[in-house]
């Protein structure tokens, strides 16, 4: 069964690396598209909330990864060992994400 | 005969956008095949490289055709999300890297980690068929082909710009291929991480502007607010650099 998964979590891990940042950037894509349906929205506000939002999503991704990196760095080696199994994120220059 | 430069504009960007990331995925892929060939034999290796180009031929055929049947609209949002998620992601990882929260790629040490796995998966003999060797290569093969699929389709389907992208992808994964068999070692000099931002940025936009077009937003300036789109990315990514080195030091 596992065999038969992999391939379709390969492809999967194409577009949802980070899980919640793509349920974030699909959030916003949906959003737009109803308000622009239901015409609350007009053109120009469209794009703005569009591209504002997929921006600051992302740039909110990454400060929150680099906080979560920084914190779990500055952490004492005991609590670290420990947190780390269940942990969101290995310490940087522990190995190359491919 | 003359060069209108509104056409060259109109299908360079993807054609730019096709070479550089299929360029990412074929230094990937040769990365993989080299070890596999340099340890276990070329024959087995270049017999799974083939096996998946095969393959990867037979999805071209089959989803060309299903995507001419999709409406214009349906196709522009379906493609314009799947190249956002795609983008997005390259360009997260990118700024991460950039901004030395996790560690750059580095081909030379996982050419090495791949050949140590190769080895350690026991000796068919060189010229003997050898199966873990040809599936390995099949697969990174593969799945760093759908990718480029990916990219051409979203780029050049949505769009009408197909034979363009199809030219970018196709020249670079000759050029990677030809280089990697003539230097015979992992193409570790490719400015990975920098190509992989680039390319972020351009696939994000192309993903944002066929999204628009596909729910029915009328952007300015017709396709140049690609253009317009990949400056914003890249300036907000180089801030966010700037802001994510600052937050993984503090």
């Amino acid at each position: 069964m596992n065999r038969l998964l992999d391939p379709l979590r390969a492809i999967a891990g194409l577009f949802f690396d980070d899980r919640s940042l793509a349920i974030t950037v699909l959030a916003i894509l949906a959003t737009t598209a109803i308000l622009l349906g239901h015409s609350w929205f007009d053109g120009p506000e469209a794009m703005a909330f569009l591209v504002g939002g997929i921006i600051a999503a992302l740039l909110e991704n990454v400060l929150r990864t680099a906080h979560l990196v920084s914190f779990e760095t500055h952490r004492a080696p005991e609590e670290t060992a420990t947190a780390r199994p269940g942990g969101l994120l290995k310490a940087p220059n522990q190995g190359v994400e491919p | 005969m003359m060069i209108d430069p509104i056409h060259a504009l109109h299908a360079g960007t993807p054609m730019a956008t096709a070479f550089f990331a299929s360029a990412v995925e074929a230094v990937e892929a040769a990365t993989v095949v080299l070890a596999v060939g340099a340890v276990r034999g070329w024959r087995s290796s270049l017999a799974g490289t083939v096996a998946a180009l095969a393959a990867l031929v037979v999805i071209v055929a089959v989803f060309g055709r299903a995507i001419a049947a999709i409406p214009i609209a349906t196709l522009q949002v379906v493609v314009g999300a799947l190249l956002l998620l795609f983008g997005i992601r390259w360009l997260r990882k990118a700024m991460l890297r950039s901004a030395g929260v996790i560690d750059l790629r580095d081909e030379d040490a996982l050419y090495a980690r791949q050949r140590q796995a190769m080895s350690a998966s026991g000796d068919a003999g060189r010229n003997r068929w050898d199966a873990i060797a040809a599936l390995t290569a099949f697969k990174a093969v593969l799945l760093e082909g759908v990718e480029v699929i990916v990219i051409v389709i979203g780029i050049g389907a949505a769009g009408n710009m197909l034979v363009p992208a199809t030219i970018g992808a196709l020249g670079a994964c000759v050029a990677v291929a030809v280089a990697a068999a003539l230097l015979n070692r992992p193409l570790s000099r490719v400015p990975e991480n920098s190509l992989k931002f680039a390319v972020g940025v351009m696939v994000s936009a192309f993903g944002l502007f066929w999204f628009g077009e596909g729910i029915g937003l009328h952007w300015p300036s017709g396709d140049a607010a690609i253009l317009a789109l990949m400056a914003v990315l890249f300036a907000a990514a180089s801030l966010g650099i700037g802001a994510a080195r600052r937050a993984a030091s503090a």
